[in-house]
């Protein structure tokens, strides 16, 4: 690593090496941690003349100024100009401002100039003299110059000090002699360093061929920053044209204008920050669980289209410590698909900035805005120097920002400083940080977390989205707005075939009902309780004209298995009654039956055929004058086949059989009519329908079967001998139901309705399409799912050779946040027929599941063939 | 026939029967608003959400029927929820009965201005008035007629319910109609002007006279006034530049 920068004295310029382009020799200049210079660019040049000339007057600054950034509370850069030290450029983030101070070398090319900001020691009436060194001391002075930096003179000498309240800290006093150096410009220094940059630009050329053939593809990872926009023009030169560009959501619009300009690919977000954010809290320096979620999932996704390949990347051993051991290649740890190459590891972010002008390139336009790094725009690894910037620039991103920072503030009982002075940029704030804090009486915990203040406040629901309204996708037909659901933002859900997610206006129902008007329902006079019972009334309502119901009986349950068991319990069986029901079924639409046997009831349990359909032919048969019931599930969970249900129906009426339908995997997800199924039973789930869990439905054509349960609620009259059961269906429903439950439920229908169930549908069918092609491309995976898209709703199973069906589903939960369902899906007699004895590991769709996700899933899959 | 009645006929000539006595159907009609007892009523058992709708539009504790959630008809009660049940309604009713001992004041500043002045057809006044010529015995009729020919009555065991209802039936209708006409058999009050400008309904006409409050009344609210009407003619009492004549 180079800690040293050469200047040449003749042409006034720094040099990338020793050598001058006019023949001159270079002297080194000692450079500070972690050496990385560059130029100032315009916003900054600018900055730092207005400080000086604010403090001095209008003395000359030179146009080539070099900054090295080291550590410090904030912004903190040694100013290079003339060969030597010109001063100190820092950004004060507890008075939001920045300061500069002189270097006493800058003293020779500026004193002639200037007109204040001196503090004359042999005329101060204050300062009483000393015979000791004055470099390093504090001494009282009577000076009027405001405090900050200043010009010390003191016997014949000049220095540099800081005045702060009356006292003086002098930096150093040294005889100054008045000098008058060149002035170039940058133009000058591009010339004297052309050598080099053709150099430097041959070697990287070079490197980059050298392993394009490594892997059988190359690509450039371009971020739109600097070192990626030479690295991209190095790689063109080396015959790389495929670039590509993972956007965060957390972009500047500048960037991804710059990125698209350029021509690479970007590779669309998958989680929401914001979304994610609301849980996880803010991302710190050291706990950036955003980029994992941002940038490694993206990808993963994209390489998993790609295949393995070179990836050339423009990360320096200059930008920070974990990089300052890179190689020329290296394995990305986090995907083995991928090679890392990065040629320009050696580069100074001044040779960056050289090569860009020399060639010429187009680069982001926010470097000349005062941005030194870029990157996503709430980066905790950037300074509050640069969050003022963002804040001047994109006042709409960053506002955006500290209304989450308000609220997180408020809501953990923080002090403000928590967010105005960026310390939500550290779980455990570093010692520079500490010391900050304890200056201002600031308490810390023993972890050095900022202490709270207050007690946290209660957990409130998230503010209307409307005050800081996301950009809007434009809304597709059959999806549901993913803003809603909580759980989305770094979460692939992949299981809504047990239990669906719940969207805001679900949770906002149930909350509203627990917080405002939770009462029992039923007789009740008071207020609250006829609120209760009205919401619970129309809840009812919607559900049963969600399924055309109308006319029928809706009872709500638990969930499906008590809708069936209620059936199942409530009808008065005979010995030598038939019921008829198939191997396709859960065990919920299995079990109530089998257990008839006891009773002397006769169960047929009806095959599939090789297409993982329903045998029409074998049902046919077993339906006979003696069956009473047939019990088929409308989709499969297993497999996802869609049951002929208005063809079950017409044999179940030429036999006078009842018919029951499982529609727990039907109802969420497709346009379900009963008059039109023809069926004498409907069961379903509220859990896999948006709704709240512990809520289900009974739909039935004719209320037959005796209650389940006797109780309050459920009876008209009690007199002593006996009791008269209440009409409708409060005959089902003893004891207090899931009174919220069911208004979660009805929310979630109103919600269904609003997107269409016809679009879920078909949107759905498309996906599982996507998903179905997908796995199906991949080695090693066996698909069980029917080849007809119109007979197969949103649930894939699959199995991979070699593997568990449970280390896939860990596999997948722990490395990429995605989860899915594995095992027997509570189907054991279908995973027997299929002969899966371990069953299979099962993705399942819903109105909020996206492209993006079965693209992670895919990408997890195949990591794991590959990881075999 | 309530069971404990022994209906007995008297003829002019002193004989009696127990044939052919009619009695008229009343319901003590609650209605209530998020969870609150809102009113009482005796009517005729006919729509009641209809009522119950046109009864909150009337005495403004709603502005519009979207601002309804649900309407939950349960015997003789019908509850009535608003999509924000926990907002607090206070009643706008512009009557106020003043201190004075006389109804002196029937603000007219509450109320929704009248729409704009749209003439209707004197045929138009005539076709509602035809709705409401024979009310069934022992009951009142009101009717709305709108300028594309709907219409609707009711018959109820007073005019301000019989009105509401009407009103309410309206306001769940899918199509806007406009230029409406109401009409009421035997009189119109105050009361019910106060109704009429409320819903929007800029004529109102009826078989008798008015009063001489709704008269008034209507002067100052902008109603188009009729009274004694039929087919032979009918007296517009307020008004009459919405009329083509
Ligand atoms: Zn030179």
């Amino acid at each position: 690593m180079k800690k040293t920068l050469y200047w040449c004295p003749d042409c006034n310029v720094p040099l990338i090496a020793r050598s001058c382009a006019a023949g001159h020799e270079g002297v080194p200049i000692q450079l500070l941690e972690p050496y990385d210079v560059r130029p100032a660019l315009k916003t900054d040049h600018d900055l730092i003349v207005g400080l000086v000339h604010e403090r001095f007057g209008p003395v000359p600054v030179p146009r080539v100024l070099l900054l090295n950034k080291t550590g410090g509370v904030d912004r903190n850069e040694l100013v290079i100009a003339n060969g030597d030290r010109f001063g100190w450029l820092s950004f004060d983030p507890v008075e939001r401002q920045h300061r500069f101070e002189l270097e006493p070398a800058a003293l020779p090319g500026l004193i002639e100039a200037v007109t204040k900001g001196v503090v004359d020691l042999d005329r101060d009436p204050a300062f009483a003299g000393t015979k000791i060194r004055l470099g390093g001391k504090r001494v009282a002075v009577s000076s009027d110059e405001p405090d900050g930096g200043v010009i010390v003179k003191y016997r014949g000498r000049f220095g540099t000090g800081v005045l702060a309240d009356g006292r003086l800290r002098v930096r150093e006093l040294v005889p100054v002699t008045p000098a008058r150096c060149p002035n170039p410009g940058w133009d000058v220094v591009i010339d004297r360093n052309r050598l080099h940059l053709k150099n430097l630009e041959r070697q990287a050329v070079r490197t980059i061929r050298t392993h394009l053939q490594d892997r059988p593809c190359a690509n450039v990872s371009f971020s739109g920053g600097k070192d990626s926009t030479a690295v991209l023009a190095l790689a063109r030169r080396a015959g790389v044209t495929d670039a590509f560009f993972i956007d965060t959501g957390l972009e500047f619009p500048e960037t991804i204008e710059f990125v698209k300009a350029e021509g690479a690919q970007v590779i669309e977000k998958g989680a929401d920050f914001f979304q994610a954010v609301e849980r996880a809290g803010p991302p710190g320096k050291d706990n950036r669980w955003c980029c994992k979620l941002l940038k490694l999932h993206p990808l993963k996704r994209h390489l998993a289209a790609t295949g393995p390949c070179v990836t050339i990347q423009g990360n320096r051993w200059y930008e920070s410590w974990n990089r300052a051991g890179l190689d020329e290649t290296s394995q990305n740890p986090n995907n083995p698909l991928q090679l890392n190459v990065s040629p320009i590891r050696h580069w100074r972010a001044l040779e960056v900035w050289l090569y860009l002008w020399w060639r010429e390139l187009p680069y982001n336009p926010l470097y000349e805005q005062g941005f030194e790094r870029l990157g996503c725009y709430l980066c905790p690894a950037m300074l509050e120097a640069e969050y003022d910037e963002l804040r001047r620039i994109h006042p709409e991103l960053a506002d955006r920002w500290e209304a989450f920072l308000a609220r997180y503030t408020a809501s953990s009982g923080l002090p403000e400083e928590f967010r105005r002075w960026g310390l939500w940029r550290w779980k455990s704030l570093p010692r520079k940080m500490v010391e900050l804090c304890r200056t201002h009486d600031l308490a810390l915990t023993p972890e050095y977390e900022l202490a709270p203040i207050r007690p946290p406040a209660a957990p409130g629901p998230a503010p209307a989205p409307a005050a800081t309204p996301p950009p809007a996708a434009p809304a597709e037909p059959g999806a549901a707005a993913r803003g809603d659901f909580p759980l989305l933002g770094d979460t692939v859900y992949l299981d809504s075939a047990a239990t669906s997610l719940s969207p805001e206006p679900v949770l906002g129902a149930v909350l509203e009902f627990e917080r405002h008007y939770r009462a029992n329902i039923g007789r009740g006079v008071h207020r609250l309780s006829q609120l209760a019972s009205q919401r619970y009334w129309h809840a009812r309502e919607k559900v049963e004209r969600f399924v055309h119901g109308e006319g029928g009986t809706t009872v709500f349950t638990r969930n499906t298995t008590e809708a069936i068991e209620l059936v199942a319990h409530g009808l008065s069986w005979q010995p030598g009654d038939r019921v008829v029901t198939t191997v396709l079924e859960h065990h919920s639409n299995l079990l109530p039956w089998l257990r008839l046997r006891a009773l002397g009831v006769e169960v047929v349990v009806v095959d599939i055929g090789d297409d993982l359909a329903l045998d029409l032919d074998g049902l046919a048969s077993a339906i006979d004058e003696r069956t009473r019931l047939v019990a088929v599930t409308h989709a499969s969970n297993a497999v996802g086949s869609i049951t002929p249900v208005v063809e079950v129906a017409r044999l179940c009426r030429e036999h006078g059989a009842r018919l029951l339908v499982d529609g727990a995997q039907s109802v969420p997800h497709m346009p379900v009519d009963v008059t039109a199924l023809g069926a004498d039973y409907l069961a379903f789930s509220g859990h896999k329908l948006l709704g709240p869990t512990g809520t289900g439905v009974l739909w039935m054509r004719e209320p037959e079967p005796e209650p389940l349960l006797l109780g309050g609620g459920a009876v008209e009259s009690v007199g002593p001998d006996g009791w008269t059961l209440a009409a409708g269906p409060a005959r089902y429903e003893a004891g207090t139901p899931n009174i919220g439950g069911a208004i979660g439920l009805g929310a979630a229908v109103d919600y269904l309705e609003a997107i269409g169930m016809d679009a879920v549908r078909a949107r759905e069918e498309r996906l599982t399409s996507r998903l179905v092609k997908g796995l199906e491309a991949i080695e090693g995976v066996r698909l069980y799912a029917p080849e007809d898209p119109a007979r197969r709703i949103g649930v894939v199973s699959f199995t991979l050779e070699g593997f568990h069906p449970h280390e896939v589903a860990q596999y997948l939960s722990d490395e990429l946040n995605v989860m899915v369902r594995s095992g027997h899906h509570c189907c054991e007699p279908l995973m027997r027929r299929l002969g899966l004895p371990d069953g299979t590991v099962r993705a399942s769709l819903h109105c909020y599941s996206n492209e993006i996700d079965l693209e992670t899933l895919l990408a997890g899959v195949e990591e794991c063939v590959r990881g075999a | 026939m309530p069971e404990v009645a022994r209906p007995l006929r008297v003829g002019v000539d002193g004989e009696t029967t127990s044939d052919q006595a009619r009695v008229l159907d009343e319901l003590a009609f609650s209605l209530y608003l998020n969870g609150r007892h809102f009113m009482a009523a005796m009517t005729a058992p006919d729509r009641l959400s209809a009522l119950a709708l046109g009864l909150l539009l009337v005495e403004q504790a709603i502005r519009a029927q979207s601002e309804i959630e649900s309407v939950q008809e349960d015997g003789p009660c019908v509850r009535v929820l608003t999509t924000d049940p926990f907002r607090v309604i206070v009643p706008r009713r512009g009557v106020i009965t003043g201190c004075g001992g006389a109804v002196s004041q029937i603000s007219e500043r509450r109320l929704p201005p009248l729409p704009s002045i749209v003439p209707v057809q004197r045929e138009d006044v005539f076709a509602a008035l035809d709705l409401v010529a024979a009310p069934p015995e022992g009951l009142f009729s009101a009717a709305l007629r709108a300028g594309d020919g709907w219409s609707v009555r009711s018959d109820d065991l007073g005019l301000t319910t019989a009105f509401a209802r009407i009103i309410g039936v309206r306001a769940t209708e899918t199509v806007l109609h406009d230029r409406v006409i109401g009409a009421v058999s035997h009189r119109v009050t105050a009361e019910l002007i106060r109704a009429a400008v409320v819903a929007g309904v800029p004529v109102l006409a009826s078989t008798g006279p008015p009063t001489g409050l709704a008269v008034e009344f209507a002067e100052r609210t902008g109603l188009t006034l009729c009274g004694q009407g039929g087919r032979g003619g009918f007296v517009c009492y307020t008004h009459p530049e919405r009329l083509l004549l």
